[in-house]
């Protein structure tokens, strides 16, 4: 969670609008899927290089992302590539690895990492409540069928920003366990023990933040009506129009690979 | 006996939260931490215990230096025990009586001896019997603390660190934590070290005073000698003692009072002095 924290610097990326940000990384993601070979892929990272580059985003945060993936990159590669068949390159006993299975696992891989760096620079670039008003405004008009859009995404601000309080509280409530002689690194039968006097707390003081956001919101009159306004509203401008048309350009790039 | 930090550094990344400090904690002292939000004095607390691991420097116990090894075997030092912040969020048990035991039964003593010892320590912290085997979250929030300190004192060891224990509590209940914990340390000769954002507390109960700005120390002595350097500790965002401010202000306008003294005691006693024998005498001239 932590390699994915937004942040702050001045950039062009960061001024856009964020539904400009949403829409073409969704964009973005779709039309990895259609890309089939390594030339393809080699055209994605030149484009992601830019973006990275033009957020102001150090490569060292960009890589730490996808660290924890490693294990699934692996083991993906693995499985592609033992469980193809084709033209065998070679074959020890049961394993046989053919050249198909080889080129897939390449190209899953590339997949993969563009996907999660893609996916990652909208939250290095955007902040969570800038976020979730784009997907409201994308949604506005699902409002006419009767979908609560404002509710949900006000409901998903809360829950993300409440992440990294509770994370804070359970390591504090951790500690205050461990000075009490609970010992964390024991052996598997007397962690769920111990779990339970972390979670217990946890469980406990999120129930009561709850309540108290609960209150605050209704001593302000918050309710949800279909004309609240926002304090930013968003608004298209100039470089989002810009990043729109560079969008357009590198999907027809893509799309001509095909 | 004593726990020691020999130049000892911590930072969380890249951030330097304490900075070469050293500190010599005997036993039997009743110390006060204070700073300013952000200063440090969390996290020395926790490197007191074990919780944290020193990146540079080395923390001795009774002579012993822990190593990094130590850390590892997920054992913190048996010899001293915190009270965090807001320790009443660590409460967990159906009962009372049940959640005290919790840190007892951790040490492998007996159910009867941890009973007992659980019970000896509720009465410290003034719980009712009555309440000893109700839900610990149908306290209020100030028995609810009660408990949790309780839970705490259980385990008797030597040395008991606690963070801010009266932050949000009414002065009723804040004087009876305070009190309970100066009796701790003059009957059971108790190491109690305190953190506080309170300096009239501060003065009334310490005997050493250590004040910690941006993770070094920049005092370390009696609170009288400490609270003499106004101008350095309110450039550290602390504010002196409302019997001290008073001194000060009398003195400013000329009366001649003793500006060294902290406590609300020493205070009254010392306006009472000089308005009838010192200003009687004063006037006879």
């Amino acid at each position: 969670m932590k390699s994915l924290k937004y942040i702050s610097v001045e950039s062009i990326i960061h001024s856009l609008d964020p539904r400009t940000k949403l829409i073409t990384t969704f964009m973005y993601l779709l039309l990895l899927f259609t890309i089939k070979d390594i030339r393809g892929f080699f055209i994605v990272a030149i484009f992601l290089v830019a973006v990275i580059r033009l957020a102001k985003v150090p490569f060292k945060t960009v890589f730490s992302c996808i660290k924890p993936l490693l294990f699934l990159l692996i083991a993906t590669f693995i499985f592609q590539v033992l469980t193809n068949s084709g033209d065998i390159v070679k074959s020890y006993a049961f394993i046989t690895i053919s050249r198909k299975g080889f080129y897939k696992a390449i190209n899953l891989s590339f997949r993969i990492i563009l996907l999660v760096i893609g996916g990652a620079m909208i939250s290095f670039t955007t902040t969570t409540t800038d976020i979730m008003n784009g997907v409201d405004k994308i949604l506005a008009p699902l409002k006419k069928l009767k979908v609560p859009v404002s509710d949900l995404s006000f409901i998903s601000i809360i829950a993300i920003k409440f992440i990294p309080i509770l994370i804070d509280e359970t390591s504090r409530i951790m500690n205050a366990q461990m000075a009490r002689g609970t010992n964390f690194r024991s052996n598997i039968f007397s962690k769920g023990k111990n779990l339970v006097t972390i979670l217990i707390p946890v469980f406990l003081s999120a129930f009561d933040r709850s309540t108290a956001i609960s209150e605050a919101m209704d001593s302000r009159c918050f309710k949800d009506t279909s004309s609240r306004t926002y304090r930013n509203e968003l608004e298209y401008t100039k470089i989002d129009y810009f990043a729109y048309a560079i969008f357009a350009v590198y999907t027809i790039v893509i799309l001509m690979m095909i | 006996m004593s726990i020691r930090l020999e130049n000892v550094s911590y930072s969380y990344g890249e951030k330097q939260a304490i900075k070469n400090v050293s500190l010599d904690i005997k036993y039997g002292e009743f110390i006060a931490i204070i700073g300013h939000i952000g200063s440090g004095k969390s996290t020395i607390i926790q490197l007191l215990n074990g919780l944290k691991i020193p990146t540079k420097g080395s923390v001795y116990f009774d002579g012993k230096e822990i190593t990094k090894k130590d850390y590892k075997k997920g054992k913190l030092i048996e010899k001293v025990s915190i009270v965090f912040q807001y320790p009443e969020q660590q409460l967990f048990e159906k009962t009372v009586i049940k959640d005290v035991c919790y840190g007892l039964i951790n040490k492998e003593l007996s159910e009867e001896e941890g009973l007992e010892r659980a019970k000896k320590a509720l009465k410290i912290v003034k719980i009712d019997e009555s309440d000893y085997y109700s839900s610990p979250f149908e306290l209020s929030g100030g028995q609810k603390r009660r408990v949790a300190i309780a839970g705490v004192l259980a385990m008797d060891l030597d040395v008991i660190v606690l963070d801010e224990p009266t932050a949000g509590l009414d002065p009723i209940g804040k004087n009876d934590i305070l009190s309970m914990l100066k009796d701790l340390n003059q009957n059971r000769n108790k190491t109690i070290v305190l953190v506080s954002h309170d300096m009239n507390d501060v003065c009334e109960y310490a005997d050493r005073v250590i004040a910690i700005n941006q993770g070094e120390i920049v005092f370390d002595d009696t609170p009288k000698e400490v609270f003499k350097n106004k101008k350095e500790l309110e450039a550290m965002g602390i504010k002196l003692p409302e019997a001290n401010m008073l001194l000060r202000n009398l003195k400013d306008k000329g009366f001649l009072v003793d500006t060294s003294l902290i406590n609300i005691d020493e205070t009254v006693e010392e306006i009472f002095d000089y308005l009838t024998v010192r200003r009687g005498l004063n006037e006879k001239s």
